[in-house]
Formats: C-alpha cells, structure tokens, sequence
C-alpha cells in the first residue's frame, strides 16, 4: 500500500510546496563520467553561497532546489576535477554533469569544501572503497578480489586463510546481503572461498554498510554489499585485462550507439586445469588406470544500457559463474582383457550462480526519481558420481550414478523512488517482491537404471517488504534519518511479519568533526547452514518455516567522524548488536545425512557482539591507504550446545588491524603493501580420551571423546604482510602494467586449521595395569595453507 | 563403495587439490595445545535405579588429555586414595572408602576402571540425591540429581490377535551403510503413560523375557521395535525417526528405547511398541503322557518402563551421536555430562515393571524337582 500511495503523495506534496515555496526552482540531472559516461554514484554538488547540496543517487542522478536567484554550484566527486556552474536560477533547469578524472588532466583542482565528506553524511558505518584501489591493493596469486579488499576494512573479517567469506560486527556468513546490481549473490565464492566471483574490471562502485542501515535495505541482519557493474562506454570502444598465474580476464566495453546505447562484456577463466593437465596424467598414471583430476571456474558479466530519453533508460544486466571440480578414471585399454570387467568413473563437484537484472530508470519529474527492477538469481551445487562397468565376458555393461544437489532460486520485482522536494528532506520510498524456491539437498540414485529420488523436498516461499524512509535536515548542524521497513514472509501457509524501525543522526561539531548514533532492527528470512563456515559450496540455503523462526537483530551504533584538509577521514565508531534466531547445525549433524530433513539439524540460539572500530583513511593524492583496528567480542548460546552456556563465535577476533598503504612515484611506478594482524580463531578441538561405562548397563563400556567447549580453543594469531609493485607504460594507443606481488612476504605459518588425530605410545607397563602398555593420546598438527608465494600479473587497457 | 563417504571423499580430496597447488608441503607442524588448559579430570558413569534400589558407580582417570607433543609422563597416575559417597536430601547414605591399599581394585588407567555396585537402597521418587568422589590428585567431583516420578502408566494393552507385517527394503543409513531389507512379522504392545507435567519427560523401554526350566532360569532383553522416534540405545547407528519410516518403511529392533515425551501420540499419551511375534508364539505343546517323564516350562516377558532424568537421556543421546560421526563434515558431539570437575553423567532412573505375557509349557523330558 505504501508503494501505491507514495507516488501520489509524493507528487501532490510536490504541487504543495510549490505553491507554498513559489520562488524556488530545482536543478536536476545526471552526473557523469567525461570519459566512459559512466553515472558517477554518490558525487555531491552544494551552492557555494547557502552551502545546501545534495549527491547523485545510485544512477547518477540528483536533484537540488534552492530559491530563485543567482547560484554557484561546486560539482565534486572523489578522484575527479571539481566543476563550478555559475547562472541566475530563474525556471527548472536540466544540468548534466560531465566530470574529469584528474587522472586526465594534468593538475588536480582540489576541491575546497564538499558536501558529502564523512563528517557531513547522516550515514554512518558504511565503508566505500574506490575500485582504483582495490586494484592497487595486492592480493593472492594476483587475482584482484573486491571482497577480500572489504576485509581490509574494521569491522570485516575474513574467514580463514585466504577466503573471501565476510564476517561483519560478529555476524554470520549469510548475514551478508550481496547485491550484484542490486540482484543478491547466494554464493559469493570461487575455488572453495579462495576466490570472489566479482571481476574488479566489471565494477563500477563498492559501498558496504555494516550498520545503521537506512530503511531501503535489509533482508539481513548484518551488512549490505552493493555492488555496481559499469554500464558500458558510451563515447568509445575500451577494453582491458589481464594474464595472470592462475587466470585472465578481458573486459570490452563501447558504444552500440553513441551516446544512447553502450555495452560490457567481462569474462574471466582459470586454466590451470588445461596448463597442469599432461602433468596430472603423467603422475596419476598407474599400470592399469588413468585418474584426472581438475579444477577450473569461470565468470562472464554482461550488461546493455540504453538511454530511451532523457528521462527514461533501461538496463540489462547478467551474471553467469561456474566452479567445477572433478576426478576423471579410467581402466586403461592395454590392460583389458576379456577376464576382467572394466570400469570407467566420473566423480565431481559442480557449483554456480546465475543472475539477470532488467532495470528501468524513469525521472518522472525534476524531484521524483524512479526504478523498477525485475530481478532472477539461482544458484546451484551438484556434486556427482557416474560409473559405468563394462563385463565383456558376461556382456553386460551396468551404470550406477548418485547426484546430491542443493540450492536457491529467486524471481524478484522492485520499485524504488527518490524524492527531493527541498534541499531539507530527501525521502525513498518503495516496495519489493521476492518468489524463493529452495531446494535443500536431494539425492538421486540410478543404479541398474531405476532412478530414486529422496532427501529434502523443494520448498517455495513469497518475501514482501515496503519501506519510506527521510534524510532530514533539521538544522545548520543537526541531520537525521528515520525510516520504517516493514515486511512479511510467506512459507507453508504461515506469515511471519516485521516492522523495522530505524534511526541514524549527525550533529555537526565542528565544520570537520562530527557525532553520529544508529539504531537499526534487522529482519531475515533465509538461513544458510553451513558445516565449515568455509564459505564451500556445500552450505546450504534454507529459508525460514513454520518451525524455523526468522533471524532478528538490533544495533545501536555511536562515534565520532571528522576530516582533516579533504584529503583525511577518521572515524571512531563503538556498536553493540544482539541476534536473534541465528542458526548452527545440531552437534552430529552433517549436510549429507539426507535421512533427517534438514529442519531436523539445526538450533536456532541467541548472538551477541559487540566492539569499536578506529579507520582512517586518504583517499586521494599520490600516498593513500588507510589504516583500521577493530577491538571486538562475539559470542553465541544455544540452549543445546554448550550444555547452555554461552560460548565465543568461532571469529571472535579480540584484535584485528589493517594497514593498506599505497604510493605513486610519478606515472610509472606504484608501490602498495597490507599488513594484516587478527586474534586466533576459536576452535572446539577434542581434549581426551574417557572410558565412559553406561550408567545403565555397567557391562557397555566405550572410549568417549571429551571435546573442549564449543569455540574453546583459540588458535595462534593471524598475521601476513603483502607487498606489489607495478611497472606502468603508456603508449598511444594502450597502457599496460606489469604487476609484480608477494603474498605473506615473511612466510608466516598462519593457521588455516588443526587436525587433531589418535596417536599410540608404547611402553608403559603398571603393575595394576598391565594393559596400559599402549597408550593413546591426541597429537595436534596445525594446517597453514600458504606459505610465501610470489605472483606476476601482466595487464593491459586499451 | 555407492555411499555418501564419496560426497566427503570428494571434497577432502579438493581441499588437499587446493592445499597443493598452494605449494603447501611443508605448511603441516605439530603444536602443543598446553595441558594446563584441560587439567586432570575424572570420568564417572553412575546410576542409581529404584529396579531393585541398585546404586551402580564406575570411574577412572580421564585419559590423554593435552598434546602428545608435550606427553612427558610416561605413565598415569594410580590412584588408591580416595572416598565416594552418596546422599539423599544431603544425608549420608552410602559411601566406598579407600586408604593406602586401594579400593576393591585400585584406581587405575585401565579400560575397566574402578567398579562398584549396590542394591537394596531405598530410593525414593522426588528425592535429591548428590554424588561426591574425593580423589586424591583430583579436584572434587560432584552431581546432584533428582529422582524422576514414578512412569503413570495408565494401561498396557498387547494385542496378540493382530498380526503386523513389515517388510524392510533397502535404505541408507546414517553412516552411509546399506540395508538389504527383509520380513518380519510383530504384534502391537500399545503402553498409555500419564504425562501431565510441563517439563520435558524421558523414559526408557525394555522388554525382559525370563524362562524359568524345572531347574534353571534365564533372562534376556529381547529387541523391541517402535514407530516412534526413539534414540536406540544400542544400535546408534541413526534415531528411529517417524518421517524415515514413512520414507523408507524402516523399522528397527533395538533392545532398549528412548524416548523424549515429544514423541508422544498427541493428547494421548501413547507409546506404540511392537514385538516380534516369535516372543510371544505358544509352542505346541506335547502330549504329557506320564508325569514322570514331562517337566513344566514358564516364560514370562517384563516391559520395563524407566522414567529418566533429562541429564540421562541427553547423556545417551550425544554418545550415540558421537559414535556415529560421519567426519570432515559432521560437526563435532560433546557429552553433556552433570558431573562438576568431571565428565560422565550420574543418572537417576525410575523404573516399573509390568508383566505383559506369561506362558506356561509342559514337555517331555526329565522331570526333577529340587
């Protein structure tokens, strides 16, 4: 209802103030790229004089009204020339916006004031990261990954070594809302977690929000990962890519129709399956049977842009990414004899995502900014068996096949409007469908061509939401957000509903410091149930049911956010978060026991986590970087783990540092290095060995396993330091850049996990107990997974 | 070979493809997780059941705690000192004391332990009773529990006149193994309990079957069947579970059952058991031509109902679990335990006993009578 009734009510509101304030006019437009005419997300523009302003939103667009009279509009956005507009406001006018990156132009303008630096956003807990710098930042096997950049920042942790997995402010993995223009990613992950399936040379903007989350997002209880993919150059053809150890990539872009329709197409693909395959044979080879393994992933970002006026525009986007890991054998022809059978197997693992998003941007009128979006995902895990036996003495030939498959599909419809009335007030409004189908694991059997099907059971379920929400200036100093998201979710002939208040505020103290407090409630239907918290393919979504309660959590955030001279921001943030109805998998539960349903495995308990978080950051100049440290604790109860008692989250990190350091000498040479530290983390390990005798019947008598507390045992810090350096040459026509890396220059032994197995000693003889002469123990071996690897990239734009 | 081992095969063997490309070979070191962090602790199994008043204890050093990497004792200690005692409403009732020489058997890191077992104790329904072992180089350990209520059984009824068929195909275990299925026929015992109370409630079903010769008897625990989800006690292999059985047609015989109230018929009450027909199958009696060539033959079959603490019935239910761990992929079972300072669990049981079927058979033979 709220959808229905906003349109109309935001245009009558705007008729009323009109008459009310009949000499204020409105400035409107798009903010773009010179180069590409890519929209500019976030550039802000003020009047010089009263100091009001605004930003573009997500699609470049903006929208000011200020009184009539003479006006000096400062155009700016982070790494491009500031502009000046200077004419007499006297009707509605159109002023699109053509910004120069300063990468273009021989001096940099340094803008002397913005609108939108930290201390001035109502919002708080958001982290933006150029996608120049996570470019710049090195990284494993030199394979560019935006996510593991956002694990740079505080307040994100890693999973384990070198995944991409995000942990925000203590909270789960699938607390995390990635949004792939604006279509949720449910697997974010390449080659076990090591890699992220988003191509830095695709992505346009990176903004994640951990906390005081405005009313237009949610359906997690965490963060929210926006991603946005280029659109497409609309004045030339460019491309651009990369040939790497482990992959490459190629990104062409241009116009289809200059300056109306553009195109981007990115691809990526690993190949070390095709390089290692003559090796692997050779090895694998035995006298009488070939086994291949191999392993490959791929991704290929698609999107068509097409400006239908100056008013209306459609997008077309896609997302399409494989993994697939598999062990192919065969008995070998020479060693077959009529005597024996021979058999030939296929065993493998196979996961992916699939996105489409059809976007339509519509200015209905100067203030009134709309998007519809139909979006589709899925997302999809098979692993399979295939096995053929040939019996040439018996002439038979049998076939047995096993597939276990899993995973999430969505179609999803969204209206979004942007209203800016006055220069006080910026409100959204909107509302959002969303049609999941799960498909929790299922196992299919072929065996002497009699298919079976059994396991869990696909189920589909409907998610609304609605939401209005206002950015208000209340004073000079004084800025507020405050916005209600309500929504609903449908399964099995129950709805569960959530009203979802929140509230951000900033008050100026200072031109450049600011204080800032959040609250925000959180509400989340989906589950995802994983064993390893490895980020593999193996999780498990599951959405909420009649007997699975959805996820709740509620967050109060307050700190302090200033800048020094436009080029320093600071932000000290504390927050304190509780979770409701988080999941874990029941002690002895496994994702591939198919005969317990999977609503029969999992405990939903109680979260806590809370901490404070220091950032600074440079953004702009020839050194940039910035450093964060994050002093957190999370914790977990569960009334069946633990016995009842609260116990740490398996990322409780008490420390966690970044420091991300980045220099230019001149424009040839860049230079960048991360150090990273984290607290160990914790790990419920088996401590002992006990004869438990049951208590019942004395005569059963077995060894029991006594295991620490659940998350008892805190492994050795984490800390690695990354160094590159990249060698670049501009020629006429092309640039390319030579990237040299180090990942964990010093050869730290980080843990990755630790094995613990039995172990006999010998020797031990008692008088009372002879028979203790073999004793057994556990023996601890810690697992690290890389050591000091060196990596060259070569890359190149054209 | 076709199980879902394959599933977990599969992605070790990938995790260690990743290890390796990685270059890892020497990324593997053995750490010290520091004793200190797990002192010494006992590990106590111990019960006291209102069947026959019977107070059972069973203890010995929790083994291998800490690394093997910092194993510098060659030997256990071998503890001969010590005093456990039992108490109801915190009075002494009954005590095993040791000096110097030992207990009965020594202390000692055998697999046994030190066993101990008592009937003929009043025990009583409602009552706290406290367990405490005073073991020298070893903190005090100690449990309380209370005894549960008597079973309300309200009514037993086995129903000899019908005759239940079931017929197991092939199904996947838990662990991956395989059943190739067969016949069997059972009569129902359906058993009504009384369960007003607002806590969870744990009970445990037994059948006993005695025979008693002219001369000798013997008693043994027949398996019993459910439709009810039930943890079983002695194949943990999986939990009989209602939605298997309609999948599947699983029904499984174990000789004891427990069960959690929630499986429960709704509003009922009711427990459905089902025995397997040869139990209770009269033979054919022969003929008795002389009595000094026929003996008698009794068989009588007990249904032993135990009402369980919660503590109990989690105790036995996480070592089933553990026992079943599939590896990599299964998440790790701790063993809730009561005991402070200690592992293990001291039960409480409250048992009755109804006899469900008596038969009584003359045969030829011997006749001798004491």
């Amino acid at each position: 209802m709220l959808l229905f009734c906003g349109v109309p009510f935001a245009l009558c509101a705007q008729s009323a103030e009109r008459q009310l304030t009949a000499q204020k006019y409105t400035i409107s437009g798009y903010m773009r790229d010179s180069f590409s005419s890519e929209n500019l997300i976030g550039a802000t523009l003020y009047n010089r004089s009263d100091r009001l302003g605004t930003s573009s939103n997500q699609y470049g667009f903006y929208s000011l009204t200020l009184p009539a009279g003479p006006v000096e509009l400062v155009y700016s956005y982070v790494g491009y020339a500031t502009q000046i507009r200077s004419f007499v406001l006297d009707r509605d006018v159109v002023v699109d916006v053509d910004m120069v990156s300063s990468a273009l132009l021989e001096e940099v303008v340094v803008t002397t004031r913005k609108s939108d630096q930290i201390q001035d956003r109502t919002q708080m807990s958001a982290l933006h990261i150029p996608i120049a710098q996570v470019k710049a930042i090195p990284a494993l096997l030199g394979e560019v990954d935006v996510l593991k950049a956002l694990q740079l920042m505080p307040g994100i942790q890693s999973g384990g070594e070198g995944s991409s997995g995000l942990y925000v402010r203590g909270g789960g993995p699938d607390q995390n809302l990635i949004l792939l223009d604006g279509v949720p990613v449910y697997n974010a992950s390449h080659l076990f977690g090591f890699f992220s399936v988003f191509n830095a040379d695709a992505i346009n903007n990176i903004e994640l929000l951990k906390g005081g989350f405005p009313a237009r997002h949610g359906g997690r209880v965490s963060s929210v990962i926006d991603i946005s993919m280029k659109e497409g150059n609309m004045q030339r053809f460019h491309g651009e890519g990369s040939i790497g150890i482990v992959a490459s990539r190629l990104t062409l872009e241009g116009p289809i129709f200059k300056d109306r329709t553009s195109f981007i197409v990115s691809a990526r693909r690993t190949y070390i399956d095709l390089l290692a395959r003559p090796f692997i044979a050779s090895a694998n080879a035995t006298a009488d049977q070939t086994v291949m393994p191999g392993y490959y992933f791929y991704d290929v970002n698609a999107k068509i842009n097409h400006r239908i006026s100056s008013n209306d525009r459609i997008y077309l986007s896609a997302y399409m990414g494989d993994d697939k890991f598999y062990v192919e054998s065969e008995d070998k022809d020479d060693e077959y004899s009529a005597s024996t059978t021979k058999t030939k197997s296929d065993v493998g693992l196979a996961w992916g995502n699939i996105t489409g998003a059809f976007r339509w941007n519509h200015v209905f009128t100067n203030q009134l900014f709309g998007n519809t979006t139909l979006t589709y995902s899925r997302y999809r895990m098979n692993i399979y068996m295939k096995q053929w036996e040939k019996s040439p003495m018996e002439n038979t030939e049998e076939y047995f096949g096993m597939d276990y498959l899993s995973g999430i599909e969505d179609w999803s419809g969204q209206m979004a409007f942007d209203y800016l009335p006055s220069p006080n007030h910026y409100i959204r409004f909107g509302g959002n469908f969303t049609f999941h189908t799960f498909n929790p694991g299922s196992i299919g059997v072929t065996a002497e061509a009699i298919p079976v099907d059994f396991g869990g059971k696909k189920t589909r379920t409907q998610e609304y939401s609605l939401y209005a929400e206002d950015d208000i200036r209340l004073t000079d100093r004084l800025k507020a957000n405050a916005g209600l998201r309500w929504s609903m979710f449908s399964v099995r002939g129950e709805s569960y509903h959530a009203p979802q208040p929140r509230l951000s505020a900033r008050y100026l103290l200072t031109d450049d410091l600011s204080a800032k407090a959040a609250y925000s409630r959180m509400a989340q239907y989906v589950h995802l149930l994983t064993n390893s918290n490895l980020g593999m393919p193996t999780d498990l979504w599951v959405p909420t049911t009649d007997m699975l309660r959805p996820q709740y959590s509620d967050q109060v955030a307050a700190g302090l956010a200033c800048n020094f001279r436009s080029e320093y921001e600071l932000s000290l943030e504390g927050y304190y978060k509780t979770m409701s109805n988080v999941i874990e998998y029941k002690e002895g539960a496994s994702v591939f026991d198919v005969h317990s349903q999977w609503e029969d495995k999992v405990l939903q308990g109680e979260g806590r986590s809370y901490g404070m978080e220091f950032f600074a950051q440079k953004k702009t100049g020839s050194f940039t970087g910035w450093i964060g440290y994050t002093l957190s604790w999370s914790d977990r109860q569960f009334e069946a783990l633990n016995h009842g008692k609260r116990f740490s989250y398996k990322y409780d990190r008490r420390h966690d540092i970044s420091i991300v350091l980045m220099q230019k000498f001149g424009k040839r040479v860049e230079v960048s290095g991360t150090w990273v530290f984290g607290s160990g983390s914790c790990v419920t390990i088996p401590v002992g060995i006990f004869d438990a005798t049951d208590p019942i019947y004395p005569d059963v008598q077995e060894d029991v396993t006594a295991y620490s507390e659940r998350n008892g045992y805190r492994m050795a810090p984490y800390h690695r330091l990354d160094l590159s350096i990249s060698l670049i040459k501009k020629k006429r026509l092309y640039e390319r850049r030579w990237i040299f890396g180090v990942f964990n220059a010093y050869n730290r032994r980080n843990p990755y996990y630790i094995s613990a197995t039995k172990d006999n000693r010998y020797g031990v003889t008692d008088f009372f107990a002879p028979d203790t002469g073999e004793q057994t123990r556990y023996r601890y071996m810690q697992v690290s997974l890389f050591p000091i690897i060196p990596s060259i990239s070569y890359q190149f734009k054209f | 070979m076709y199980n879902l081992w394959t599933a977990g095969y599969t992605l070790r063997a990938m995790l260690l493809f990743g290890a390796a490309l990685a270059g890892c070979d020497n990324m593997i070191q053995e750490i010290d997780v520091a004793p200190s962090n797990f002192p010494p602790k006992l590990a106590v199994s111990a019960a006291i059941d209102t069947d026959n008043g019977t107070f059972s204890i069973n203890f010995t050093e929790a083994r291998s705690l800490g690394s093997y990497k910092k194993w510098q004792s060659e030997s256990r200690t071998i503890i001969r000192k010590g005093v456990v005692s039992l108490y109801e409403d915190d009075n002494f009732i009954y005590g095993i004391f040791s000096n110097e020489q030992g207990f009965d058997m020594s202390l000692r890191p055998s697999d046994s332990g030190f066993s101990f077992e008592e009937k003929g104790l009043a025990l009583k329904a409602g009552s706290t009773y406290r367990l405490t072992l005073e073991i020298e180089g070893y903190p005090t350990a100690t449990a309380t529990v209370v005894m549960p209520a008597d079973p309300a059984v309200e009514d037993i009824a086995l129903d000899t006149g019908r005759k239940i068929h079931k017929r197991y195909p092939y199904f996947v275990g838990r662990s991956g193994g395989y059943s190739s299925g067969g016949d069997m026929d059972f009569y129902p015992l359906n058993i009504r309990l009384k369960d007003n109370s607002r806590d969870r409630n744990y009970y445990m079903f037994r059948l006993e079957s005695t025979t008693v010769y002219a001369y000798t008897s013997y008693t043994e625990t027949p398996p019993v069947a459910t439709g009810n989800r039930a943890l079983i006690q002695d194949n943990p292999d999986m939990e009989a579970n209602p939605l298997s059985i309609e999948n599947f047609e699983d029904v499984y015989l174990f000789e004891r059952m427990l069960m959690s109230d929630m499986s429960f018929a709704n509003a009922t009450g009711t427990i459905d058991l089902l025995l397997q027909e040869w139990l209770v199958k009269a033979s054919d009696p022969l003929p008795c031509d002389t009595a000094s060539q026929q003996y008698e033959q009794r068989t009588s079959i007990d249904i032993c109902i135990s009402h369980l603490s919660a503590v109990t019935y989690e105790h036995h239910r996480s070592l089933a679990l553990q026992r079943s761990e599939i590896g990599f992929f299964t998440e790790p079972v701790s063993i809730p335990s009561n005991i402070e300072n200690g592992y293990g669990c001291f039960a409480a049981i409250n048992t009755i006993r109804k006899t469900i079927y008596e038969r009584y058979s003359c045969f030829p033979g011997i006749y001798y009578n004491p």
